[in-house]
């Protein structure tokens, strides 16, 4: 791995880092949503300060270069990230569904009883 | 509650149809209970209908169609209405055929179509080309010909609205007739005419209709074939 690329994952990380915290300040992120982008921030740091233990995997595993391993282990993450993200929003927007329906109809009967 | 079916009217920025369309049902089909819903317009919708004192469920925030006509069946289903009909709040639905409709419902159907198709062709344009894509594919899926899938007219029996109203993935669109005609539902197509709608524009333009179109396929052709009935 380049310097410049092991340098530019642990600024990358920082600024990730830092981001999550300020919103967790600000109140605009729960807590158990950065604990994801915390424990993924802090592989990034590593990888950038210690590119050794990664080399290593990726040749156990048998790739041609560490960077292939990483970028491709990134995407996984991430994308499995994203589907589950996806999972969430459906049972959100059912619930927003149910709460408006519920509050719809609740004033409807209510106004006909009056 | 007077009647045993209910006119669901979904409605999102009808200001210009919504009075006429209800009046029309108020003074001449008094025999049928209608409620209009109001699915977080942004214009004076809701404001209309509470002037006039129509019937009136009143979404706080906009849920798209699916969602609105969930609302009018939720409260179909708590009322206790035998038959419920889906109702366009712009004027192309014509209330003369709901008797016919639920004529046909009652030998026994559990869904009945307000079909433009049954004895007449469809014509070659680009929205009928769509329409035949969609014929064919739940064909495919079901081995049943439905001649107009995308008609908003549609009423359902007193199985399907507490089916439909506890729900998630039932929104009234062709790729849940094909899921329920999987699963042995029943349903019928009576002839009916409808009218060009009255003000305003069609949500339907070229880029939402290939999305629609997108999603209805790959959702007959694919999804429905792993859904599991609760």
């Amino acid at each position: 791995m380049s310097g410049l690329l092991r340098v530019l994952l642990v600024i990358g990380a920082i600024l990730m880092l830092i981001f999550m915290l300020k919103k967790i300040r600000m109140a605009k992120l729960k807590i158990e949503y950065s604990v994801f982008w915390i424990s993924f921030a802090s592989i990034l740091v590593i990888m950038g300060v210690f590119p050794k233990i990664f080399y290593e995997i990726s040749d156990f595993i048998g790739f041609q270069s560490p960077i292939s391993m990483i970028f491709l282990v990134i995407i996984f993450v991430l994308m499995v990230k994203n589907f589950f993200m996806s999972i969430q929003i459906s049972q959100l927007e059912n619930k927003i569904d149910n709460l408006v329906q519920r509050i719809a109809i609740d004033r409807k009967i209510d106004r006909d009883n009056m | 509650m007077r009647s045993e079916l209910l006119i669901i009217i979904p409605a999102y920025n009808e200001e210009e149809n919504i009075e006429n369309v209800v009046n029309y049902i108020i003074q001449k089909y008094t025999q049928y209970d209608y409620i209009v819903v109001n699915d977080g317009s942004k214009d004076r919708t809701a404001e209309i209908c509470k002037e006039k004192g129509y019937e009136l469920l009143n979404l706080p925030v906009n849920l798209g169609l699916a969602g609105a006509f969930q609302a009018g069946l939720k409260y179909a289903y708590e009322k206790g209405y035998t038959y419920a009909i889906q109702f366009d709040a712009d004027g192309q639905h014509r209330p003369e055929f709901i008797e016919p409709m639920l004529k046909r419902i009652k030998e026994g159907y559990d869904i009945v179509i307000g079909s433009r198709f049954v004895e007449e062709r469809k014509k070659g344009s680009m929205r009928m080309i769509g329409s035949r894509m969609l014929t064919i594919a739940i064909k495919m899926t079901t081995g049943i010909r439905v001649a107009d899938p995308t008609s908003g007219m549609r009423m359902f029996s007193k199985s399907m609205i507490e089916e439909f109203a506890q729900n998630m993935n039932y929104g009234p669109e062709p790729d849940t007739i094909s899921y329920l005609l999987k699963n042995g539902t029943k349903i019928s197509e009576v002839q009916v005419k409808m009218e060009e709608r009255l003000y305003g524009e069609s949500y339907l333009n070229l880029l939402s209709s290939a999305r629609y179109m997108l999603n209805m396929l790959i959702s007959i052709l694919f999804v429905q074939n792993f859904r599991k009935r609760f």
